[in-house]
């Protein structure tokens, strides 16, 4: 029960409404509907914890995982090769970076001049996706949409004639989510719905007294 | 309509109580609502995913071996060619046999796949003591035998399976010049991850006379393991 006291010119004027009259109504159908926005918006901020949490969202997994793809040196004037593939395993899509590194993970203070890198794709008739000089970071080179795989071609090839390159690196490949600009547009809309929803009261057509 | 009147319908139609209640809920929805967008930016903007292909690396493995003589501190092979500790070191009586047990094991992170023995050099013999000593060849007069303990075979003066026989036929020089180093002994390996004990034994012909008083004798013997 809510009581309600208005006091003015010496009148005093009491209305009271039962709790079934607050639960009809437009009052009530406002309450109802802020209510449900609520319920709404927590759920959605729910299922965003859980996708964060479950780890789904991106993931990259490469057939060579743990696996050297590429032999420890590079002879003089010569090329070291390998293959691997790239699969986007995750729910988003993602764009892909390549950062050689050293065998304790740590970012090589630089690496050999001589040192020059190609990476190409396979599938399609091959298109290079990368050529020039093997930097810590290199990319992205590409996006992968989810469940899309990609098989790589890589090269490494040394242009010291003199004598044999050692290619001591970890090679770590890097994804990060790809979300579509308009993806966000659809995130704010749906936002502002359910806030909408929330703070919208219809005008009220009679009184309830 | 007075203005009362107007006031008291305001307040009718837009009640304080269920106001703030229903303005508290889409303020909770507002909090929701930015709390879902702010972890959703922040979150994939800073979420990522590696997988890792590690550089082919190679590290050689080692043999070792260890080369204990009597229960003494074990020798490895830290070099190439190490001297361990001697095996006899003390004046022998004719006609008694002196024994010392070498323990040879592989220390190492490879098996090993050959293990050979053989007589580094000729046998030395000098005079102790010129003054009291005789002038005859000692190694020639001192008998030895190689014996296997763990798999009780015997390979030297005769190859073969038991117990040694020291004799005439297998003095130092013997081993000298049937075993030196383009001739070394095949041993067995397959028990060369836990040691295998090897006696040698040695014994100064009963029959020799003055003649090998104080004299003095040198030879060595070399291990060795490798991989094939």
């Amino acid at each position: 029960m809510v009581a309600e006291e208005a006091r003015g010119s010496g009148l005093i004027h009491v209305s009271v409404q039962s709790q079934a009259a607050l639960q009809s109504g437009p009052d009530a159908a406002a309450r109802r509907r802020s209510s449900f926005s609520l319920y709404l918006a927590l759920g959605l901020l729910l299922i965003v914890i859980l996708l964060l949490i479950s780890g789904y969202l991106v993931r990259l997994d490469n057939d060579h995982n743990h696996h050297s793809v590429l032999p420890g040196s590079v002879p003089a004037g010569a090329a070291a090769t390998g293959d691997l593939t790239l699969t986007n395993t995750g729910w988003l899509p993602i764009e892909v970076t390549l950062q050689p590194r050293l065998g304790d993970g740590s970012t090589p203070a630089s690496i050999p001049g001589t040192l020059t890198m190609t990476i190409r794709t396979v599938s399609g008739g091959g298109r290079t996706i990368y050529s020039g000089p093997l930097r810590t970071s290199i990319g992205p080179l590409l996006i992968l949409q989810t469940g899309e795989a990609e098989k790589l071609h890589l090269e490494v090839r040394s242009t010291d004639t003199s004598s044999t390159v050692p290619l001591a690196y970890t090679y770590y490949w890097d994804a990060r989510p790809a979300v579509p600009w308009w993806l966000w547009i659809l995130v704010v809309l749906l936002v502002a719905l359910i806030a909408a929803g929330g703070y919208w009261r219809p005008r009220r057509g009679g009184s309830a007294s | 309509m007075s203005d009362a009147t107007a006031t008291q319908e305001r307040r009718r139609r837009f009640p304080a109580a269920p106001l703030v209640a229903v303005n508290f809920r889409t303020f909770l929805t507002l909090l929701a609502l930015l709390a879902t967008v702010s972890l959703l930016g922040t979150t994939l903007a800073t979420l990522h995913a590696t997988t890792v292909n590690p550089g082919r690396t190679f590290t050689a493995g080692a043999l070792i071996l260890s080369n204990q003589v009597s229960n003494h501190k074990p020798c490895l092979s830290t070099a190439a060619i190490v001297s361990c500790d001697a095996l006899f070191n003390q004046e022998l009586t004719p006609g008694t046999t002196y024994k010392a047990v070498v323990t040879i094991k592989n220390e190492g992170t490879v098996p090993a796949e050959v293990l050979q023995l053989w007589s580094t050099g000729p046998c030395a013999n000098n005079a102790a003591n010129p003054t009291f000593s005789g002038s005859a060849n000692l190694c020639a007069a001192t008998w030895i035998s190689i014996h296997d303990d763990a798999h009780d075979v015997c390979y030297f003066p005769l190859r073969g399976p038991g117990a040694c026989h020291l004799g005439t036929a297998g003095t130092i020089v013997d081993l000298a010049n049937r075993n030196g180093p383009d001739n070394p002994l095949n041993l067995a390996v397959d028990q060369l991850a836990i040691g295998i004990a090897y006696t040698f034994s040695i014994e100064l012909d009963p029959a020799v006379g003055n003649e090998y008083q104080g004299r003095k004798a040198n030879f060595s013997i070399t291990w060795k393991v490798s991989q094939g």
